[in-house]
């Protein structure tokens, strides 16, 4: 499963996406969709969706994902996603991205605290929303690499964790 | 004439380039610092630098231009539109250096750049003009006085504007003295020249053009009209050739005034003359612009000649061939601008990460665009135009719909949504616009996209950035780190071959 924050003209929509090989079953605004992807090439896509065959063309500029699809061209974002494959390891600093451009409305930690799963890390706000990028497993804060009201682009890492044994209580 | 140096920028320097390739004739580009990777800095056969990105240091700058051409052994120079093309300074400046200015005769550039000349020109030759007043010099009070004779509304234009450059409308006469002032300071900042004349805003018009060529050895012929009435902010977006308003009897009426008033301002080389048309036939002259027109394309592809090829030929010195009387089924041109339609049509420079033409029969595309380039922000937002021609106009609408959906520009906004929606409207299809049809129709304009497509753009993404399911990984952000993942998406070994051809991108 993992979901793709599209953003169209300011509009904010959301994309909840489970596949099965080829198969994408995309949930967006209360609909369900059921599409058939054949990568051509880099960047390039064939998609089929009840019946009808479309090309999907898409670019990338940071965090920033570029598709056109059907003449019309829609810029997106993802936010989470979770390859879901046990036995493979993600990147530590995966879980600590920020998940939209924005700016750091907080920072709720310091340098060497030790966090539990779940806990606050760092607030950011954006198109008058906000998003806490939290802990995801227990471990050490070893680097904080944004402050308080700095501008930050999506994807941007706010901290880099120890993953560490819990060590004794605090 | 044995080298040409394009004075211009963008895709008119590349559609100029084309025709100095067809003819066997060398072309120099030149280029600004913003301009340094531009396409038409890469295809012609050599580029020189001007200067700085701002226009007055480069494309705007005479000296530097003229330089240029000594430079690269030019003896033409080739101004394309926009930028100097209608400055009788530069095609003397020009003709001084020793140089063929491919366009009319500075004196004849004069003659139709002061819009109160040009309107006195055309009255005393019995061409109509519209309800107006318009003598040189003259005071806000003589205006004032007249604005009440004529009526409202009224249009305030400068002697030096055109082009929609320098308007102000007026909805009551009796309101016109403060809006001379700042129309009056703003005319003298923008053209060197204050002087401003009254035309009454006529409602229902469209906008239709004679495309007129004349070479130097005074034959004068014309290449029937465009209709150019789909109009943003008084500039063009869609043209179109023949016009779907235009009979037969009205087209002989039109070419007659249009080479009536070619010949009254002593025209050569080629150049368009617009008349605003009412519901009636009615018709009024508006100006003559002495240069290409960014809409040639469509007169091309109508009556089969190159008009940038006849430019060159009739600055060369070559007399007129016999050119086609006739239009030839029907063409559309749709001109894509790097600017956002939802948002009052604010520029909107930015990179261009992906970049698909269409392409097929019947379908041209003029651009300036490269994949990799970044738009600047320091010119006219005017990236390419998208051509359509078919026998019938349904069927160039219908072609220009499919070119217009397979053209994708990716990383910068551009219209083409905006465009897409434009050709559906029935009002275009039964081709009853006029020149308030945008303002009327597509004030509120937002681009809608339906869930279908917002579900198969969520899922190209993912698709692209995991590819089959693997789990993501940030360094795969270069095509090579793409393509290799997706080859090796069930390897074990692909995250080693990923850590190795991505670098510590993004």
């Amino acid at each position: 499963m993992a979901d793709v924050i599209l953003r169209v003209d300011g509009r904010i929509v959301h994309c909840a996406i489970s596949r099965e090989g080829a198969r994408y079953l995309v949930r967006v605004e209360g609909g369900d969709h059921d599409l058939d992807l054949a990568p051509l090439s880099p960047g390039l896509i064939a998609i089929t969706a009840a019946g009808r065959r479309s090309l999907a063309r898409v670019a990338r500029l940071d965090a920033r994902w570029f598709v056109h699809v059907d003449g019309l061209t829609v810029e997106c974002e993802i936010i989470s996603r979770d390859g879901g494959q046990p036995g493979r390891g993600r990147p530590s600093d995966e879980d600590l991205m920020t998940p939209m451009p924005g700016v750091v409305s907080r920072v709720l930690v310091g340098e060497g605290d030790a966090v539990s799963p779940g806990q606050p890390l760092v607030i950011i706000e954006a198109m008058k929303m906000e998003h806490v990028v939290r802990a995801r497993r227990a471990g050490r804060i070893r680097a904080l690499r944004v402050r308080e009201e700095d501008q930050v682009e999506a994807g941007t890492v706010v901290a880099d964790l120890d993953a560490e044994a819990q060590e004794g209580a605090p | 004439m044995r080298k040409v140096l394009i004075a211009n920028r963008g895709e008119v320097a590349v559609r100029i380039i084309r025709a100095c390739r067809e003819l066997a004739l060398p072309c120099a580009a030149v280029y600004s610092e913003a301009d340094r990777d531009a396409l038409h800095t890469r295809l012609a056969d050599q580029a020189l630098p001007i200067g700085g990105a701002p226009p007055a240091d480069s494309y705007l700058n005479i000296g530097r231009l003229i330089d240029a051409a000594r430079a690269c052994g030019a003896n033409a120079v080739h101004p394309g539109y926009g930028f100097l093309a209608e400055s009788p300074e530069f095609a003397a400046a020009a003709q001084d250096a020793g140089l063929k200015f491919v366009g009319p005769p500075p004196a004849v550039i004069a003659r139709v750049g002061d819009k109160i000349a040009a309107r006195r020109l055309m009255d005393r030759s019995g061409i109509p003009v519209p309800p107006g007043y318009a003598e040189p010099g003259a005071t806000d009070q003589a205006l004032a006085a007249a604005a009440e004779r004529i009526g409202g509304p009224l249009l305030i234009k400068a002697a030096g504007g055109g082009g929609g450059r320098g308007m102000r409308f007026v909805e009551v006469p009796s309101s016109i003295l403060e809006t001379l002032a700042s129309a009056r300071r703003e005319a003298r900042a923008a053209f060197g020249n204050d002087d401003l004349f009254l035309e009454r805003r006529l409602e229902q018009v469209r906008h239709i053009e004679i495309q007129i060529a004349a070479d130097e050895r005074g034959k004068i012929c014309h290449l029937a009209e465009r209709e150019c009435s789909v109009q943003r902010r008084h500039q063009k977006l869609i043209e179109e050739a023949p016009s779907p308003f235009v009979t037969s009897t009205l087209r002989r009426k039109l070419a007659e005034a249009a080479l009536a008033a070619a010949s009254a301002a002593e025209y050569v080389n080629i150049g368009s003359v617009e008349f605003l048309v009412e519901p009636s036939g009615r018709f009024f002259f508006l100006e003559i612009n002495p240069r290409l027109q960014v809409e040639h394309g469509v007169t091309e592809l109508t009556m089969g000649v190159d008009l940038v090829k006849l430019q060159l030929r009739i600055a060369a010195g070559e007399a007129l061939p016999a050119l086609p009387a006739e239009a030839r089924g029907h063409a559309i041109e749709c001109r894509i601008y790097a600017e956002d339609p939802a948002h009052d049509f604010v520029p909107s420079p930015g990179p261009v990460l992906a970049l698909k033409e269409p392409t097929g029969h019947g379908i041209r595309v003029d651009s300036g665009l490269r994949a990799g380039w970044q738009v600047p922000a320091a010119y006219d937002p005017l990236v390419a135009k998208v051509m359509a021609w078919d026998r019938t106009r349904d069927d160039a609408i219908a072609r220009m719909g499919e070119a217009l959906r397979n053209y994708a520009i990716l990383g910068c906004r551009t219209n083409l949504g905006f465009v897409q929606d434009v050709i559906r409207h029935e009002l275009f299809r039964s081709g009853e616009t006029t020149t308030r049809f945008l303002e009327r129709h597509f004030a509120a304009w937002q681009q809608h996209i339906g869930e279908d497509l917002l579900a198969a753009a969520a899922a190209a993404v993912l698709a692209e950035a995991q590819p089959s399911g693997a789990p993501s990984d940030r360094s795969d952000a270069s095509a090579a780190g793409r393509a290799a993942a997706a080859s090796m998406a069930w390897d074990p070994w692909s995250r080693l071959g990923r850590w190795r051809m991505g670098g510590d991108r993004g």
